[in-house]
């Protein structure tokens, strides 16, 4: 009996101690909101009150509050495009550059974004292999993919399934053979659309899911044949430069520049941020 | 024919034998005797020189093919031209014997060359077994106001050859033109009758006979504008010299011309590649290079040239007209110059405008109307001009002129428009700069691209999930249709099933139509309407045997009943309680024994009892 006691008080104390470890470790990586912000806002008034600062010209408040409200896990298109913003006009490029993409993620039609982020692409040092321009049906459907986020692609998606169903299921009771026949148009431009819409939901999950890109943030590095300083430089990058990232081996990862496959080499995990 | 075949199986063999050999006999006989009939049927017999007719020649065989043309007279002054054949084949099988027949039609075009009386008597039809000649007939022809035309062979060069006589005509309206008239180069094929049904078939489907290969820089000194006439117009009929067959000119390309430059020019634009379709299959390429034209171009004179002239040759006319002639102050006029002509309107210089510096102006517009084919550029470009006049002192638009070069004239003309006057009313308003804000408007224009601002929008920020195909309920809800589809094809395929199969249907609605009639009974139990009570309890059970069972009980014995529910496998003591229950009823509508509540309670139980024992019975139909 006294060995199943102290068996039992030894492992509720095992349990109590790591309970306490991992409670003292989460509460050590929760935010601490800076100076500047009253306590008692909560995120919205916290969004406000850095957007009021990022208004009046003081800029690290306001990149302290964004900051507070990412480190919460808040993940939000607007808020990380008030990030870039703020980065930018610090002079922080490539943070600036890292947040846009971030933000592209979930704002692909927002205007003002697009025009700051091409704003600020134009000022990197070094100028990016651009993708090439389709036209014709290619473009019209590479269009419809970038024009909505992966949220957006799937919602449609599913509602597209289910217009589509419901027209099926309203056909399959249809005994009126005109109504039936009437039906068949706008179930071939639903089915078309599903077709079109699933296809690119499939695409950004695999792109969301398989395809890490990143962000240079050091000024300049240089890109080396091997994981290792000892190998020879291959070519340089510098801040802001969108890289793939192909392969991770201790602190150097293996990068893909995206326009042109041929630009590949290693460099400092420490000196790219995963967008 | 099924009737004749078996018809012989019933013979004997030796019987069948020997009617085989007299078939083959009769058949040999026949083929030895094949007839041919031949009719002609021509649409008129009086033709003027230059007209043409129609005949159809219908050859009907016994059996046997035609494999060549019929064979048409050389006569000097009719042409026969072929268009098209068709064939058709009958087979009839009459008392046990088959005959084919084979009909055939051959249609000519009959073209009038020269005027005389001409019979034709020598059609004629070969056959394997022989040759068939056509009855003849009279063609009477007479003279025509329009001959077909004469080419001399020097006119064209012969790039034809023996078998593929097709040549190209190459021509231009004018030897000689001065610097920017109009010069249409034509290029026209002339080909042999033989090639007629062809180049039509060609033409009406639209197909690629003949393929242009442009000379580049062979008009570098000229402005063209090449007009295409393959599939255009038909064909006409001509006459080479000293040849008694009838050749067709047909219209291929057509090249407007404006010289830049004078100078001497030998012109050959092009070559062109007919495909000939030499049989059914396959094309050959004939190349045939055109003779190149030889064109002067002269420069225009000084003499009389006018100080307003731009280079304008050919023949214009200028219109001008004003709209509203009457307005006020501040308010817009619109002046229209319409320039219409033959030549090189394309290009036409603008008319020269008077002077309107009493006019506000705003950026002339203009519309052009021009048509380019075979017989040159013509057509109309209006101007328009939207004008504000400063006062009332900008009472009138000068003549608005122009000036060209008339080659058929061979001098310069100028022309010019009337004036128009404009009655200009005083402005209600005494600030005249208020009626010509609307000329001060600009298009609004970017003036650069900054760096946006900060987004304030939403007021309230919330977490955003892209990847929501990780989440189950999505995975739940994107489904849940696909489970309703399958749930409507199972209702779907149930429907149907019970449609096709009523009795099934009946069976199953049974139950609920027997406790639908139970609730009737209450009811009228309820209201003491103890007649309605045992009415609706019988048909209950009646109703529900019927359906169940597809029996149809009303108007049977208790006896039918009886045998009829032991066929389909009910128990006997069910049988008996339906039948007993049954009589009792009646029995009961019919007796004192409506006045005993207790019993009709008793009875109404009985029925619910016997029902749902019913109802677990599980039988076939």
């Amino acid at each position: 009996m006294k060995s199943i006691l102290k068996t039992s008080s030894i492992i509720a104390a095992f349990l109590i101690v790591t309970i306490s470890i991992a409670l003292s470790a989460e509460q050590t990586a929760a935010p601490v909101l800076t100076p500047g912000y009253s306590p008692e806002l909560d995120i919205n008034g916290v969004f406000e009150q850095a957007n009021e600062f990022y208004r009046n010209g003081d800029l690290t408040k306001a990149l302290a509050g964004y900051q507070y409200l990412t480190a919460l896990g808040i993940k939000n298109g607007y808020l990380f495009y008030n990030l870039g913003n703020s980065y930018f006009r610090e002079g922080n490029l490539g943070s600036a550059i890292l947040w846009y993409e971030r933000a592209l993620r979930y704002l692909p039609r927002f205007h003002d974004l697009n025009i700051n982020y091409q704003y600020a692409r134009n000022i990197l040092a070094d100028e990016e292999f651009q993708a090439p321009e389709y036209s014709g049906t290619l473009g019209f459907l590479i269009n419809i993919h970038q024009q909505f986020n992966l949220r957006e692609c799937l919602l449609i998606t599913g509602i597209l399934l289910w217009i589509f169903l419901a027209i099926m299921i309203i056909r399959m009771f249809l005994n009126n053979q005109s109504f039936r026949s009437r039906l068949s148009i706008p179930c071939w431009v639903v089915g078309f659309a599903f077709i079109i819409f699933f296809s690119s939901s499939v695409f950004k999950v695999y792109q969301h899911e398989s395809i890490r890109q990143a962000i240079v943030m050091a000024p300049a590095v240089e890109v080396k044949t091997g994981p290792g300083n000892d190998f020879s430089t291959s070519f340089s990058l510098h801040e802001g430069t969108k890289v793939k990232l192909l392969q991770d081996q201790g602190d150097w990862v293996r990068v893909i520049l995206p326009g042109n496959t041929t630009f590949t080499g290693w460099m400092l995990r420490s000196t790219v941020e995963t967008i | 024919m099924n009737s004749g075949y078996s018809y012989i199986q019933f013979f004997p063999h030796t019987i069948r034998n020997a009617v085989v050999a007299c078939a083959i006999l009769m058949l040999c006989a026949l083929h030895a005797s094949a007839e041919i009939k031949v009719a002609i049927e021509v649409e008129k017999q009086v033709l003027r020189v230059g007209e043409q007719t129609r005949m159809a020649l219908s050859v009907v065989t016994d059996g046997e093919r035609i494999q060549q043309e019929p064979s048409t007279p050389s006569l000097d002054g009719l042409n026969f031209v072929f268009v098209n054949s068709n064939q058709g084949s009958r087979f009839e099988f009459i008392n046990g014997r088959s005959k084919t027949s084979y009909e055939y039609t051959f249609i000519y075009d009959i073209f009038a060359v020269k005027e005389g009386k001409f019979t034709v008597d020598n059609i004629s039809i070969s056959s394997d077994s022989g040759s068939v000649k056509a009855k003849s007939f009279e063609i009477t022809v007479f003279p025509g106001a329009k001959p077909i035309p004469t080419r001399a062979p020097s006119l064209t060069a012969p790039q034809g050859t023996d078998s593929i006589n097709i040549y190209l005509l190459s021509d231009s309206s004018k030897k000689e033109v001065y610097q920017g008239e109009e010069l249409v180069l034509s290029y026209d094929a002339v080909y042999h009758q033989k090639w007629r049904s062809w180049f039509e078939s060609a033409i009406q489907r639209n197909r690629d006979y003949a393929i242009f290969h442009e000379e580049r820089g062979a008009l570098k000194n000229f402005l063209s504008e090449p007009v295409n006439l393959k599939f255009t117009t038909g064909p006409k009929p001509v006459r080479m010299a000293g040849n008694r067959d009838l050749f067709f000119q047909k219209p291929l390309i057509r090249y407007v011309l404006f010289p830049l430059t004078p100078g001497d020019y030998s012109l050959s634009p092009l070559s062109v590649e007919f495909r000939v379709l030499l049989n059914r299959m396959n094309t050959t390429p004939f190349n045939v290079q055109p003779d190149p034209l030889n064109i002067k171009v002269k420069p225009l004179p000084d003499e009389g040239k006018p100080d307003i002239f731009k280079g304008a040759v050919g023949s214009f006319t200028i219109k001008a007209q004003a709209e509203p002639l009457e307005l006020s102050e501040g308010e817009t006029v619109t002046l229209k110059i319409s320039l219409d002509g033959l030549g090189n309107i394309k290009n036409a210089p603008k008319p020269i405008l008077p002077d309107l510096s009493n006019f506000d102006q705003f950026d002339p517009t203009h519309n052009e109307s021009i048509v380019v084919n075979e017989n040159g550029m013509r057509g109309s470009i209006e101007y328009s001009h939207v004008l504000i006049p400063h006062d009332q002192n900008a009472d009138q638009i000068d003549p608005v002129k122009f000036a060209y070069f008339d080659p058929n004239q061979e001098k310069y003309i100028v022309i010019q428009t009337n004036p128009i006057t404009l009655t200009i009313h005083p402005s209600s308003s005494k600030d005249a700069s208020s009626g010509r804000m609307a000329f001060n408007r600009r298009l609004i224009t970017r003036v650069g691209e900054d760096f946006r601002f900060i987004a304030t929008t939403p007021a309230a920020i919330s977490n955003i999930v892209l990847s929501i195909h990780k989440s189950l309920r999505f995975w739940l809800i994107v489904l849940l249709p696909v489970l309703l589809l399958a749930l409507a094809m199972a209702l779907k395929w149930q429907r149907d099933y019970l449609t096709a199969r009523p009795n099934v249907a009946k069976s199953l609605k049974a139950p609920k139509l027997a406790r639908k009639l139970l609730t009737d009974a209450r009811k009228s139990l309820e209201q003491n309407d103890s007649q309605a009570v045992y009415v609706y309890l019988g048909k209950a059970i009646t109703d529900f045997i019927s359906n169940r069972w597809s029996l149809a009980c009303v108007g049977m014995t208790s006896l039918e009943l009886k045998e009829a529910l032991q066929k389909k496998g009910i128990p006997d003591n069910h049988i008996i309680s339906i039948t007993q229950m049954l009589d009792e009823f009646d029995g009961a509508r019919f007796s004192g024994a409506l006045q005993d509540q207790q019993r009709i309670h008793d009875d109404y139980a009985k029925t619910e009892e016997l029902l749902s024992q019913l109802m677990k019975i599980k039988t076939t139909i």
